[in-house]
């Protein structure tokens, strides 16, 4: 598969570029809007919980402790929202070019990671305003990326496939999405939740592979994070459980596909 | 040296149950329906493609011709069978796949040549060339929605054939744009045929096949019915576009009038012949629900299996089933050579073919049935077994009638199921035609028989209309016992064989006409006679008949053996032939 990948990259190259440019090519602000919607989203929760609901964290910026969140988690929903329907939405290519279908998928996940990346670099800026140094673990933040990738791209399979067949699949991918944002701590922090829900939440909560790899991003991002982390966080949830997760929903996303794709042909015109 | 190599390839496609979207596509298409809901749009399909060979594909619409060309570019999975490619295909089947409306016409170029599998540095090669070629000029940078659908065809066209290629693929798509540009689109056609490239047209165009291509395929019904010269096949094209012609001119030179009726020895029932190249394991009946049987109901769905084993490699064979009922009367006998079917040879192995009767149109009774494996010529069989099963149809046998055909009677009144109550009894077999009665009490005038544009006519066509229009008289005396007495109209065989009945109440007295239709006549081509009477149920005697005075005739346009069509369909799975 990987050499399929490398073999049509122009061909992907070619899907996610039309992807972004439908996307972006009417509006004015045009590509801005990825960098002002995460952003806004940001600051109407800053306003909302730490300033009305006095939700707080100590040693960084409750502003930056969303941010970190809410831009992986853009990239992971809206990744998983478009996917779904990648294969519907193209049965006029389907069905008359011959061509690996399982590009399709990753030319979504390819155009929101191409989505993503320039958000990071706003929020480096922020973290210049904000007076926060950046750790020297950022190096690190490639390989996070393409743990978070794996992730995605392996549930984009699963979900886009099993939509052709299953036509309420989209609707679950919602609530599913929903759970699962308010299930990572985004608008809230790790501490309050050990506070006050019971230990063995805390224990399977910690077992959300997206939990640890919001963790791990703010590993990276933010320099005195890492010594200031929560204790129920260690290197089982933070790493382990990401990486065995995105591996093994890779591997079985691609199953699933490669399995379901010979009936894309006669359930696509139903 | 072959290009690509098909191998009993077939695909089948899932009805569901909601069948709104499908139910367009499915109206007036005879496919191959099998059990499980599905049906095969292609089956069985063998052929090489070689190289520098230009094959044209000819059939009907919804012959399975667009099927087989998406199976070979891939881009439609297979059911069986295999397809082995040695070489790059493009598919010029649907123009500009994949265009965006928004995007300019440069832009589409990219993302339709990705699609299409060209690298970015041949799209870059080549992108002068495919402006050129598609006559867009300057309009390459305005939106395709701007484009009128000349120009999107063009392009879609232009990309398409700058792809590297061994095999091109193309569906009645050279018709592109004006005059111009097919003629440039035939120059290049005819230039790759030049470099010696395969080619692969489906059209339904006879000329282009003749004078184009190396080869021809005939596709129907998803089976290929032959494959030969081109001149052979177009010739056999324009055949079957005739046969049905024929039928809807009503011309009749070429008609089939008249049927085998009888079982040739009731003797040798029970016995088996043939060479033996292919031995009959197994016969075995199914109802509609999918189970083993010998006893089935009126007009029920069935499906005889002939599981067999080839012990050598057999060419030009084709399969029968006859069914004869008790006395030798021959019900119905299809092959699939008479059905038009070119079977595929078949290798050594095990397989099976099936008969499928969406309605048993036969009266209660017992019958028998012979399963065959023929030659080309039906001379020698490579094994017969002669009326060696039995089926019974349940219920209780009406009156010697053989078959159980769908009727109306026009106008209102009660015809109640012809029971013993009100039904004639009579006979198996009629004799002496021509006596009638007529008394003062009742009499008839000659019958009428009109076709489905209800004209006066004396032969019909298999699975057509016909009306018989009936006049007769019963005087005002029988007024107190009308409720006893019942028209009744017989149709037999010219050789007396009784094949259906039916009776109508008489509701009054004077001048009466009553109209019988039916819908679907399936009897097979030859003479029938018909008889009328008017039956007294209390004393069990007519108060007036005429007896087979009245005749028509039936005719088709498909040879067949017995009494009555009977819907059906074949399925067969033979031993595939390994190559190498």
């Amino acid at each position: 598969m990987l050499k399929g990948l490398f073999e049509h990259r122009s061909l992907i190259y070619q899907l996610a570029v039309r992807d972004l440019k439908i996307r972006y090519r009417k509006p004015i602000l045009s590509f801005f809007w990825m960098l002002i919607i995460p952003i806004s989203t940001a600051f109407i929760y800053k306003v909302l919980f730490s300033d009305f609901m006095r939700v707080s964290n100590g040693s960084y910026p409750f502003f930056i402790h969303l941010l970190t969140a809410l831009l992986p988690w853009t990239y992971f929903a809206s990744s998983l929202q478009t996917a779904t329907l990648s294969i519907l939405s193209s049965k006029n290519i389907i069905n008359q070019i011959s061509f690996p279908k399982y590009l399709l998928p990753v030319s979504v996940v390819a155009a929101n990671l191409i989505n993503f990346l320039p958000t990071l670099l706003v929020l480096s800026g922020f973290f210049v305003v904000f007076h926060i140094k950046i750790g020297w673990l950022i190096f690190l933040l490639p390989a996070v990326i393409l743990i978070h990738t794996a992730l995605i791209t392996g549930l984009s399979f699963a979900v886009s496939a099993l939509q052709v067949i299953h036509r309420d699949i989209e609707y679950v991918v919602q609530i599913l999405l929903t759970a699962l944002f308010f299930l990572t701590p985004g608008v809230y922090t790790l501490d309050q939740l050990t506070e006050r829900a019971s230990p063995l939440f805390v224990k399977i909560y910690m077992l959300n592979p997206l939990v640890g790899i919001l963790n791990l991003y703010r590993v990276v991002f933010i320099g005195q994070y890492i010594g200031n982390m929560p204790e129920e966080i260690n290197l089982i949830n933070i790493l382990v459980v990401p990486v065995l997760f995105s591996i093994s929903a890779l591997f079985m996303g691609y199953y699933i596909f490669h399995k379901l794709e010979t009936k894309f042909s006669d359930y696509l015109n139903i | 040296m072959h290009v690509i190599r098909l191998n009993n390839v077939g695909r089948k496609f899932h009805q569901f149950i909601n069948a709104d979207g499908l139910s367009e596509k499915e109206s007036g298409l005879k496919r191959h329906v099998v059990k499980d809901g599905a049906f095969w749009a292609l089956r069985n399909v063998y052929f090489n493609i070689e190289a520098a060979e230009i094959i044209g594909i000819l059939g009907r619409n919804g012959s399975g011709k667009s099927t087989l060309l998406n199976i070979i570019s891939g881009s439609l999975p297979l059911s069986e069978g295999e397809v082995v490619v040695k070489g790059k295909i493009s598919a010029l089947l649907t123009l500009g796949a994949g265009f965006q409306d928004e995007f300019t016409g440069r832009e589409n170029i990219y993302l339709n040549a990705s699609l299409l599998g060209m690298k970015k540095n041949e799209i870059d090669k080549y992108f002068s060339d495919i402006v050129e070629f598609s006559e867009l000029g300057d309009f390459i940078n305005a939106p395709l929605g701007s484009y009128s659908s000349g120009m999107k065809m063009r392009l879609g066209f232009s990309i398409a054939i700058h792809k590297e290629f061994d095999v091109l693929l193309t569906d009645e798509i050279i018709a592109v744009g004006d005059i111009s540009f097919q003629k440039k689109c035939f120059e290049r056609m005819t230039g790759f045929r030049r470099q010696g490239k395969s080619m692969v047209i489906a059209t339904q165009d006879t000329a282009l096949v003749e004078r184009f291509c190396s080869r021809g395929i005939l596709l129907e019904d998803g089976r290929i019915v032959s494959i030969g010269t081109p001149k052979e096949v177009v010739e056999q094209y324009e055949m079957i576009l005739s046969k049905k012609k024929i039928l809807s001119e009503g011309a009749r030179s070429q008609m089939v009038s008249e049927t085998k009726r009888w079982a040739t020895d009731m003797h040798e029932w029970g016995k088996r012949e043939g060479t033996r190249e292919v031995i009959i394991k197994e016969v075995v009946i199914f109802n509609k629900n999918g189970r083993k049987t010998s006893k089935v109901k009126r007009k029920e769905k069935i499906t005889i299996r002939v599981s067999f084993k080839s012990c050598e490699k057999v060419d030009d064979f084709h399969f029968g089933v006859a069914l004869f009922r008790e006395d030798g009367v021959y019900c119905y006998g299809p092959n699939s050579q008479f059905d038009g079917f070119a079977t595929p040879r078949m290798a050594k192995g095990e397989g099976y073919f099936e008969l499928e009767y969406d309605e048993l149109l036969l009266m209660p009774g017992t019958y028998y049935f012979s399963a065959a494996i023929w030659d080309k010529n039906e001379t020698f069989a490579y094994d017969y077994h002669k009326c060696n099963y039995c089926l019974e149809v349940m219920g209780e046998p009406v009156f010697g009638q053989l078959l159980n055909l769908s009727y109306r009677w026009e106008g209102p009144g009660l015809w109640p199921f012809p029971g013993k109550k009100c039904l004639p009894a009579l006979d198996y077999l009629a004799d002496k035609w021509g006596g009638h009665l007529n008394t003062s009490e009742a009499s008839f005038t000659p019958l009428i028989f009109l076709n489905n544009y209800s004209c006066k006519n004396s032969i019909f066509i298999t699975g057509k209309e016909l009306k018989v229009k009936i006049d007769y008289k019963i005087s005002e005396s029988q007024e107190p016992f009308l409720k006893n007495l019942f028209l009744w109209v017989g149709i037999y065989r010219s050789d007396g064989i009784y094949c259906h009945g039916c009776v109508k109440k008489i509701s009054s007295c004077g001048s009466n006409c009553e109209i019988l239709a039916y819908p679907k006549l399936r009897l097979l081509p030859g003479g029938y006679r018909v008889s009328v009477g008017i039956w007294d149920a209390n004393s069990a005697k007519f108060l007036a008949y005429s007896h087979g005075i009245n005749s028509f005739n039936m005719i088709s346009e498909k040879r067949d053996h017995g009494t009555v069509y009977l819907d059906h369909r074949w399925n067969w799975q033979v031993p595939k032939e390994r190559e190498d």
